[in-house]
């Protein structure tokens, strides 16, 4: 039995997106990760593994830390499957935290799952609310959906440390605040490469980089695997052309080659704060739900009155998608 | 010739799950269950590996004895075999107990080259354990497969991973991580139902394996559940009925409440 | 005893029930409007095994017992009673007989065709002027030499024209005056085997039925099934088993506008509540449940009876009497739970009301199940 009492502060990896800027989520999750630091008079501590690190530095500065412990190399430059989890499982040997959050990214949920697994410790993922157990010390209650999304479990991770959890983007707001003393800390890189097991073989391509910001958006179009053919999802970008609107989709539409990968709508994608939000043929998998809770009205177009998506829309229409994509482009073109 | 796993849970079907509020569990009486949705892919890409490249398909579950019928309905779909791993010591497991317990399990098997698994289960969600047993068994998890091919003990293939596009090649064994859009899974020939309920289910029990002393799934698992309750999205649900044209009527006025216009200048 | 479905049998419904949905659902509409059956659905329907539900897995079926055979049937129903009635005919009425009393030689010759789907069977019995009076037709082969000459007509003929192998029951003549009913297996290439015109139905327009014209047939005897004078035998036997299929079409269809009045009822608003709430509407769910219940129960239990191999003529005639009535009653109230839309052809609704009304003609007319059912239960078998 570990001793908790060794473990200590609220961490958050602030990841970096792209090699480019700190994650957005991640800044939303400092926010709520210092009101926990407070309740627990302990430090709030953001972890940067990056090329470059010290560019991030001063951004996650403006947002309550009182701590920042990075890895700077080049070979951190984008997420490695073997070495963040070694570098970082280091670092929780040595300090020790009581609390660790993640941005629920791809990469940021491999790696906490990863760790999770090293630290023998607990995982809580896409969690939609987190908050400490009065009188438990820093003992954390967790809420995340479960079964399909129609229930929300609390869970606790009582007797292993760290606590882990990940969080879904737009959980959390983001929350400026510039503390005096702010500690840097440098760790450094130590990673023998004959460890790797993977090989890349010939030039990776890049994939497709956001362009426009779907999480802004006052009006979002979406479509799923129900409007059948890249032909029928075109006409939710026409739509979109003709009344300012936003595109996003599910997961499917980017396997199915019709939507670029940044215009996912849901876990791993972005969240939506729309006025309004249009479904055309979406399922209504948790997935793709909870990027959508906080538009502020969902219509659902979809042909099964059992979906599931029916049962988080305001607006709820039994009907081929296409039909009434059609039905719609046609006013919006002859107005 | 390939050993290949397919790791497949069976859950609850999710369109009409009650839960008993005084205890918070889910009631599992009159419930019908069925394999995970995502798993049904790992059957999938398992069997069309082995027919591809020969080889064997097992499936494995963790799970009460009930558990066996969806080994059934993998072995219906084209499997070879079933090993359920099912004692009173695992119930209860979390992830990371589910994850020490399917390390022991594939230690003992040994001679594994691929073990597939789907992405998550739709009844817990986490997709944890692919990570985890990676990381458990020191052997590499590929996610995000486009094209992939064997070849002797190598495996190479296209996959997504984060900001990029690769192509890359490890050595066997590895995890295969298969989302439910990869493939388009096969419906079961009627044919092989009978054979499915004859063939025998290999069990693995506590027992059977080299368990260390940190399993115990009931005492040892480090999350718990504490409560469940209902996810309230408070959303009207309104339906709209009517002809294709009236609910198109309804849907243009909906739209216009909420301030959407005909952007006379098309974006570019 | 036991009212639970075995493992089994629930993965024959979960199998049958996905692949229905999948396949099925995207063309049952057209197939109906278009009034034909599609040869791309018939070979998805190899790929289930679905011709050859009950034969031996040594002529490459599926060996499933009856209950599988009737859940099946109903799955495919439910989605599709075309389909449904297309399957049920060609495997009860058809590849069924063969498997029963046909010779080695016609087993190896028929089944294995029947099973993949590569050939699809049926049965002609019913003529113009021999519908309920079986015994009437007028079909007649007379013997000669080493063979018989076939001359007649039938009509109503489910699987005319898509079908390859035919049952067709005949009266016969032979050399010494000996008369009788036989059952012929015949091939639609023989000599003046005429298949007549498509018939326009009401409903089941996604099943072919056809007339048959045979000219001066020249039928060999080994393609006579079972013995000389086993005709009438056979083709009673024959329509026991089938009313099990008719039975899960019915229940299937029934199922089908019972799960779309819930649903529609559901989500319909009238006064500011949903229709479900009002009494008028859930009296008559309330209603359909029972009765489908009901029916499910009275047929599984005639499978049951049918694989025990207990004698199941009563129960097979109650099944189908009381399924295709109840299925016809509930798809009628369907309609009128939907109101006008139930009425337009967007939603499937007048579909099933359409394709139930025939599972009380056809298989033997109800009224005739009535009287099975009275002469059975007045002979003493209660």
């Amino acid at each position: 039995m570990p001793n908790l009492n060794e473990y200590k502060d609220v961490w958050v990896f602030t990841e970096i997106k792209d090699h480019e800027k700190v994650n957005n989520c991640a800044l939303e999750i400092l926010g709520k990760a210092r009101e926990i630091a407070d309740d627990l008079n302990q430090n709030l501590v953001a972890i940067i593994l990056a090329y470059e690190a010290d560019k991030y530095i001063s951004t996650i500065k403006q947002y309550g830390v009182d701590k920042i412990i990075y890895i700077n190399n080049i070979e951190l430059k984008h997420y490695h499957e073997q070495i963040f989890p070694e570098l970082i499982f280091n670092l929780i040997s040595k300090y020790k935290p009581s609390i660790f959050l993640f941005p629920s990214t791809e990469a940021s949920s491999a790696l906490s799952a990863r760790l999770a697994y090293r630290c023998r410790t607990g995982l809580v993922n896409n969690i939609l609310n987190i908050e400490l157990d009065k009188n438990k010390g820093d003992l954390i209650l967790t809420d995340k959906p479960a079964y399909g999304g129609i229930y929300s479990v609390k869970i606790v991770c009582p007797n292993t440390r760290p606590q882990i959890c990940t969080i879904t983007a737009g959980t959390f707001q983001k929350q400026e605040l510039k503390k005096d003393n702010i500690k840097i800390i440098e760790e450094k890189y130590d990673f023998d490469i004959n460890k790797i097991n993977i090989k890349i073989i010939g030039a990776p391509t890049r994939k497709d980089k956001p362009s426009a910001s779907l999480s802004d958006a006052k009006f979002v179009i979406g479509g799923g695997n129900g409007l059948g053919s890249k032909e029928n999802f075109e006409k939710l970008y026409k739509l979109a052309d003709l009344t300012d609107a936003q595109v996003g989709g599910t997961r499917r539409p980017i396997f199915n080659g019709w939507m670029p990968e940044h215009l996912q709508i849901g876990i791993s994608g972005e969240s939506i704060k729309s006025n309004l939000y249009l479904a055309f043929g979406i399922s209504g998998a948790i997935q793709h739900v909870v990027g959508i809770k906080d538009s502020e009205r969902i219509i659902a177009i979809n042909t099964d009155p059992n979906a599931s998506i029916f049962k988080v829309s305001d607006y709820c229409v039994i009907g081929d998608a296409n039909e009434i994509l059609d039905g719609l482009l046609k006013h919006y073109k002859v107005e | 010739m390939l050993n290949i796993y397919v790791l497949i849970k069976q859950v609850p079907k999710s369109d009409n799950l009650q839960i008993n509020w005084k205890t918070g569990a889910l009631i599992r009486k009159n419930l019908e269950n069925v394999i995970n949705p995502d798993d049904i892919h790992g059957i999938e890409l398992a069997l069309t590996i082995k027919e591809k490249y020969g080889g064997k398909v097992t499936a494995i579950t963790m799970g009460p004895l009930q558990a066996e019928a969806a080994l059934r309905e993998a072995i219906a779909m084209g499997a070879d075999k079933g090993i359920l791993i099912t004692d009173p010591m695992f119930a209860y497991s979390d992830t990371l107990q589910t994850t020490l317990v399917l390390k022991e399990v594939f230690e003992k098997i040994g001679d594994y080259n691929v073990i597939i698994t789907g992405i998550e289960t739709s009844d817990s969600s986490t997709g944890q354990v692919p990570y985890q047993l990676s990381e458990a068994l020191g052997i590499p998890l590929i996610t995000d497969i486009f094209n992939y091919e064997f070849e002797k003990t190598l495996f190479r293939c296209q996959r997504n991973f984060g900001h990029e596009s690769q192509f890359i090649e490890v050595n066997l064994p590895i995890i295969m991580r298969i989302g439910r859009h990869f493939n388009t899974t096969r419906h079961i020939p009627l044919s092989r139902i009978k054979r499915a309920f004859e063939i025998e289910i290999e069990h693995i029990d506590f027992n059977a394996i080299n368990c260390p002393s940190e399993i115990d799934g009931c005492n040892k698992s480090p999350t718990q559940v504490i409560k469940t309750e209902k996810l309230i999205h408070k959303r009207k649900n309104e339906f709209i009925n009517g002809t294709i044209k009236e609910k198109i009527q309804q849907i243009l006025q909906i739209m216009k409440d909420h301030g959407v216009e005909k952007h006379w200048i098309g974006k570019k | 005893m036991d009212f639970e479905l075995s493992e089994k049998h629930k993965l024959v419904r979960r199998s049958v029930r996905t692949f229905a949905e999948d396949v099925l659902g995207p063309l049952a509409s057209i197939m109906d409007r278009e009034a034909r059956f599609s040869l791309e659905v018939a070979k998805k329907l190899s790929k289930i095994n679905a011709w050859g539900l009950q034969l031996p897995q040594n002529y490459g079926g599926a060996e499933l017992d009856s209950i599988s055979y009737a859940i099946a049937i109903e799955e495919i129903s439910r989605i599709c009673a075309s389909t449904g009635l297309t399957i049920s005919v060609h495997n009860s009425v058809s590849a069924y007989p063969i498997l029963k009393f046909g010779s080695v030689e016609q087993k190896e010759k028929y089944l294995p065709n029947l099973a993949s789907g590569k050939k699809i069977g049926a049965f002609a019995w019913t003529e113009p002027n021999a519908g309920s009076d079986a015994g009437a037709i007028e079909c007649l082969a007379i013997e000669e030499n080493d063979h018989f000459i076939l001359n007649g007509s039938k009509i109503f003929v489910t699987n005319g024209g898509i079908a390859s192998t035919y049952l067709i029951g005949a009266k016969y003549q032979t050399k010494d005056d000996k008369k009788g009913y036989v059952v012929f297996i015949l091939d639609k290439d023989m000599k003046g085997f005429e298949i007549g015109e498509h018939e326009d139905k009401l409903g089941l327009r996604g099943s072919s039925t056809t007339s048959l014209y045979f000219h001066d047939i020249y039928v060999p005897k080994e393609n006579i099934l079972g013995q000389l004078n086993d005709g009438f035998k056979i083709g009673m036997h024959a329509l026991d088993v089938g009313r099990i299929g008719i039975a899960a079409q019915a229940l299937g269809i029934a199922q089908a506008a019972y799960e779309h009045s819930i649903n529609y009822s559901k989500g319909r608003i009238q006064f500011n509540k949903p229709i479900s709430q009002f009494q008028g509407i859930s009296f008559k769910l309330a209603e359909m449940a029972t009765k489908i219940d009901s029916a499910r129960l009275l047929l599984y239990r005639t499978a049951f009876l049918r694989d025990k191999g207990s004698n199941f003529s009563k129960e097979t005639a109650m099944s189908k009497y009381y399924a295709s009535f109840i299925a016809r009653d509930i798809t009628q109230e369907a309609i009128q739970i939907h109101g006008g839309y139930g009425y337009m052809k967007d939603l499937p609704i007048e579909r099933y009301y359409r394709d139930a009304k025939v599972c009380e003609i056809y298989e033997g007319s109800n009224e005739i199940m009535k009287f099975i059912i009275s002469r059975e239960i007045l002979r003493g078998n209660l």
